[in-house]
């Protein structure tokens, strides 16, 4: 019988607006009910978490409110920077990401611009966008595209070499993000896993108004997080059965990111008997208990 | 852990419509690289690409159902059909209602939708202020029709035509997505939460925006369409886009067994791993590769001297050909020019998100018939890609074969199939 390494959580990143969403996943948390969000972060400045200009540039919105998130919660992990990694035991090799995305808009202001040049009185002239599309369009847009890019950014921010899964299923993303994580860790295949999952509404393309969100967790394998004297927030277990097609715990404003959030929310409560228990996931309170419930409430709202 | 096995294929690709059909033209070093026949593409940019020659299927701009999904259906099909299962369900209306499957699972990548630049320029048209990249303002059909097209919309029509009532999982992971789906199948069977798994992937980017985004990366082969695509040769210059889709059924060999299923071979072993060198160029020494690869082994439990074969992910281009030899390198270490590899985006194309599902069922294709396929315009050998390049189609006897897949983003993936 193979048995399963235990996994627990070092690292939690918010990026929440205040509103009808955080209200959802966590009563406390809200903000006045007359502070609906706006559909965008406030104050949101990328530059505040990635420094380099030019790694920037080739992220969407998306992808830098994503690595947003993920560097938070690799700092709260203790992960300032890639060296860290390795100077707490870490091999690179078998720190992975699991990340939640939804599916990424293609509209663009210079595709716009591009189809209208081509359309004169309104007749679109495929040849003519060949030429002229070749010139308006960004190199790399393919690559702002693709929901994998957030973890080869997040990847390149804290050197993680290891498995990587790109979740696109929709609701229950976010979920599965997680729980492929804790399984790559309890099967050995890793021993740090950055979940993520994020939405903003301008990289999607969708009917109801998306709100903008990201959540990221640390897991680790408990014996790692111990061997470099870790703070650890919780215990994750995954449950075996996982009777998921239908949406679980996720929000339709916030897809991808729903799951991943509620998670989040849970932790605030890691302190409550029983323990939390999600559709596909059980969270313990940690084995010390040097944690105290209050330090885990969400910090990182940028309200 | 419970041991994964394959009970059915299905594939549709521009080398045939179905498995005899593809079977056939692959052991017959056939190419299905064409000049593009869904649309006028003389004075495009982008004039070749491997396309799957069914006239019955939709072409890129057909309203309605979209192309990769009729391809992804049609794999679905095969696939049901060759493990002796039920027939899909597509259409509600025909009344049929499949029985509800708890323990079946879905894992499945599909392509990133393109727009239809023609349908952009109509619905631009028709708009009464200057378009913008929010929702807002466009017409509900043009939103609602690109939600149809989400993955989600095709897991809970796959899940509602076949029964399938289990985890349903779509990734993308670039061009490794195809096994990347399948390693996930895998996964949810060993892990218990499965007996039986949908695993495939479908993509389709033989249209005009996609072809225009993948040359501005350079990443291209021009010329005559037969010998555009030249995997690990010397004069190599990059890939030609191609389309299809494949489906493996995964169940654990009891579930099989106990129905009686027929094996068509295994899936044991499964690795994923990051560059972490860049957004699309690869690590000139194979680093991330070397490490799917390894971490593959490690899952089957293999040694590299116990495979026989690698179906490379050879796309054609300079620095990926070059990255993957230099991991086989670091994996095989002196043995490396001695494993027969060979690459089929040659006779594809390079289907994307949907390549390394196909060419995990070639490589099963090729394990069943104990004989190697082609890679086409393979005629100047590489100093840096010294491998043991397969030209022609040969005979090997065989039992484990390895079938790579990498992506932009540095996605690294490796599966290790062997006959059952």
């Amino acid at each position: 019988m193979k048995t399963f390494r235990p996994v627990v959580i070092t690292g939690q990143g918010w990026l929440l607006p205040p509103g009808v969403e955080l209200r959802q996943f966590h009563p406390q948390a809200t903000a006045p009910a007359a502070e609906f969000a706006p559909a965008r972060l406030r104050d949101f400045a990328a530059g505040d978490y990635v420094r380099d200009p030019k790694v920037l540039r080739a992220m969407n919105r998306l992808f830098q409110v994503a690595a947003a998130a993920a560097v938070l919660a690799m700092r709260d992990a203790g992960f300032q920077l890639a060296r860290d990694l390795t100077g707490a035991g870490h091999d690179p090799a078998r720190c992975g990401t699991a990340v939640a995305m939804s599916e990424i808009s293609p509209l663009t202001q210079n595709l716009l611009d591009a189809v209208i040049a081509c359309s004169p009185g309104g007749r679109f002239d495929l040849a003519a966008f060949g030429e002229i599309a070749r010139h308006q369009l960004h190199p790399f847009r393919r690559l702002t595209m693709l929901p994998n890019m957030a973890a080869a950014h997040i990847s390149l921010l804290f050197g993680l070499q290891g498995p990587s899964y790109t979740l696109d299923s929709g609701i229950t993303a976010g979920m599965q993000a997680i729980r492929e994580a804790y399984w790559a860790i309890a099967g050995d295949k890793a021993d740090l896993m950055v979940c993520e999952a994020a939405d903003s509404p301008e990289n999607a393309l969708r009917r109801a108004a998306t709100q903008e969100a990201a959540g990221a967790l640390v897991l680790e394998a408990e014996a790692s997080a111990q061997a470099r004297q870790a703070r650890i927030l919780a215990r994750v277990r995954a449950q075996p059965e996982y009777p998921c097609t239908a949406p679980v715990s996720g929000s339709c404003a916030a897809p991808a990111a729903g799951s991943l959030l509620a998670v989040l929310a849970s932790l605030c409560e890691i302190g409550l008997d029983p323990p939390q228990s999600l559709p596909g996931l059980e969270l313990f309170p940690p084995a010390s208990t040097a944690e105290t419930v209050s330090s885990l409430t969400p910090r990182e709202g940028r309200a | 852990m419970n041991r994964v096995v394959i009970t059915g294929m299905g594939v549709i690709s521009p080398l045939g419509l179905d498995l005899e059909t593809t079977r056939t033209a692959l052991f017959a070093g056939a190419s299905g690289i064409r000049h593009i026949r869904q649309f006028d593409a003389r004075q495009f940019p982008v004039r070749i690409a491997g396309e799957v020659n069914d006239p019955t299927l939709p072409d890129a701009s057909a309203p309605g159902l979209p192309r990769m999904r009729a391809l992804a259906q049609r794999a679905v099909q095969s696939a049901l059909a060759d493990a002796g299962l039920p027939a899909a369900a597509w259409d509600a209306a025909d009344g049929v209602r499949p029985d509800r499957h708890p323990r079946h699972a879905l894992a499945w990548s599909l392509g990133k939708q393109s727009l239809n630049v023609a349908q952009l320029a109509d619905a631009i048209s028709g708009l009464s202020h200057p378009p913008q990249i929010q929702a807002a303002g466009w017409p509900a059909e043009f939103i609602q029709e690109w939600e149809d097209r989400e993955p989600a919309a095709w897991l809970r029509e796959l899940g509602q035509a076949t029964g399938a009532a289990g985890p349903a999982y779509c990734c993308y992971t670039a061009c490794a997505s195809g096994n990347d789906a399948l390693g996930i199948g895998k996964r949810l069977i060993e892990r218990g939460e499965a007996d039986l798994v949908l695993a495939g992937a479908a993509d389709s980017q033989v249209q005009p925006l996609s072809l225009l985004e993948y040359d501005l990366l350079d990443a291209l082969a021009q010329g005559e369409p037969e010998q555009a695509c030249r995997p690990f040769d010397r004069w190599r210059s990059g890939f030609v886009v191609g389309e299809g889709a494949a489906v493996l059924v995964l169940e654990s060999e009891e579930h099989a067994r106990r129905r009686g299923a027929r094996l068509r071979g295994r899936l044991t072993g499964y690795g994923s791993a990051l560059d972490c060198y860049g957004l699309t160029k690869c690590h000139p020494e194979g680093r991330g590769a070397a490490q799917a690869i390894e971490a593959a082994l490690a899952d089957a439990g293999r040694s590299p001297a116990e495979i026989g074969y690698i179906n490379a992910h050879g796309t054609g281009t300079v620095l990926n050909d070059r990255a993957e030899s230099a991991a086989i390198h670091r994996v095989w270490g002196a043995r490396a020019t001695r494993i027969p590899v060979s690459s089929t985006k040659a006779m594809t194309g390079h289907l994307i998100a949907a390549a390394s599902a196909v060419e995990a069922v070639l490589t099963l294709l090729a394990l069943q018939e104990k004989v190697l396929p082609p890679t086409l315009n393979y005629s100047v050998p590489d100093p840096e890609c010294e491998l043991a390049i397969v030209r022609t189609v040969q005979p090997l006897e065989f039992h484990i074969a390895m079938s790579n897949g990498f992506g932009f983003g540095g996605q690294n993936s490796a599966l290790i199939l062997e006959a059952a």
